[in-house]
């Protein structure tokens, strides 16, 4: 077992990941915020229950139940699917239409982004925080 | 991971360049909205616009804009009474462009809104990715 296996790790980067998969789909918003009929994507929220679940269901499928004894697979598996796990499609709501066919408003944008950014940064303090936690166990200073 | 990040830089920066397109090409109708043909039945400087489209970019699979042409306005030229101009035709007409000074601050207050945006979207994606190579400190 390695330290970094523990669901607190996993579900960290799992945010870290979601952000950042948002993070890409707003920068595509706001390049192409211009375009005449270019419609606004969006990410669904974070999902902590179900990133939860993600992180200890092993890549066969089975689901872990000890976190700390029963974690086995083999780091040359790759999970199937889209690399992040984090499918964009149309946003859910717009603040605006725009009378070029477009709906993609970029103060919305913003704030999604700035939203991200907050996220992004909790799960890496947290990760961070979390590190410092296994550091201080496995330090031989006492 | 990272490597969404760096998609989402790519995306930004294609958006920056295709703003400054844009922004470079309203200057051009700016500095030419005055510009008159030469000779009597020459026609004078036609305003230029952009027009853009989104690129996937094949290697990152990032989603980017480009500019797609930059046309011509087909719109008519003004006539202005103007007899002592040496482009005036017979009836002391002269034809100036197409241009709209109004029509071009407008475009290009957009313009800078959008790029301004963009590289707002460019600094986040770089602190992101900042703050997440400051865990090997």
């Amino acid at each position: 077992m390695s330290f970094l296996d523990v669901d607190f790790f996993t579900v960290a980067l799992q945010r870290m990941r979601h952000a950042v998969a948002r993070q890409q789909v707003i920068a595509r918003n706001v390049a192409n915020a211009d375009m005449p009929g270019a419609r606004a994507y969006d990410i669904g929220s974070f999902d902590f229950a179900r990133e939860l679940e993600r992180a200890r269901t092993q890549h066969d499928g089975a689901v872990r139940q000890d976190p700390a004894l029963l974690w086995c697979t083999r780091p040359g598996h790759m999970a199937a699917g889209d690399e992040s796990g984090f499918a964009a499609g149309p946003a859910q709501e717009s603040w605006d239409e725009l009378p070029r066919g477009g709906d993609i408003a970029l103060e919305q944008q913003m704030l999604a982004m700035t939203e991200t950014k907050l996220q992004h940064d909790s799960a890496l303090a947290y990760y961070r925080k979390a590190a410092e936690l296994v550091r201080t166990a496995t330090s031989t200073k006492i | 991971m990272s490597n969404d990040l760096f998609r989402a830089l790519g995306t930004s920066a294609s958006g920056l360049q295709a703003q400054s397109t844009r922004l470079r090409v309203i200057a051009e109708n700016m500095a030419n909205a005055d510009t008159t043909g030469a000779a009597p039945g020459e026609a004078p400087y036609r305003r230029k616009t952009v027009t853009f489209q989104s690129v996937l970019d094949e290697e990152s699979g990032a989603e980017r804009v480009a500019v797609e042409q930059i046309a011509e306005d087909p719109s008519p030229f003004r006539e202005v009474y103007e007899p002592g101009n040496p482009a005036a035709d017979a009836r002391g007409y002269v034809l100036k462009p197409n241009v709209n000074a109004l029509v071009e601050m407008v475009d290009m207050r957009e313009a800078s809104r959008s790029y301004e945006a963009n590289l707002k979207t460019l600094e986040t994606s770089r602190d992101m990715l900042q703050h997440a190579l400051d865990l090997l400190r």
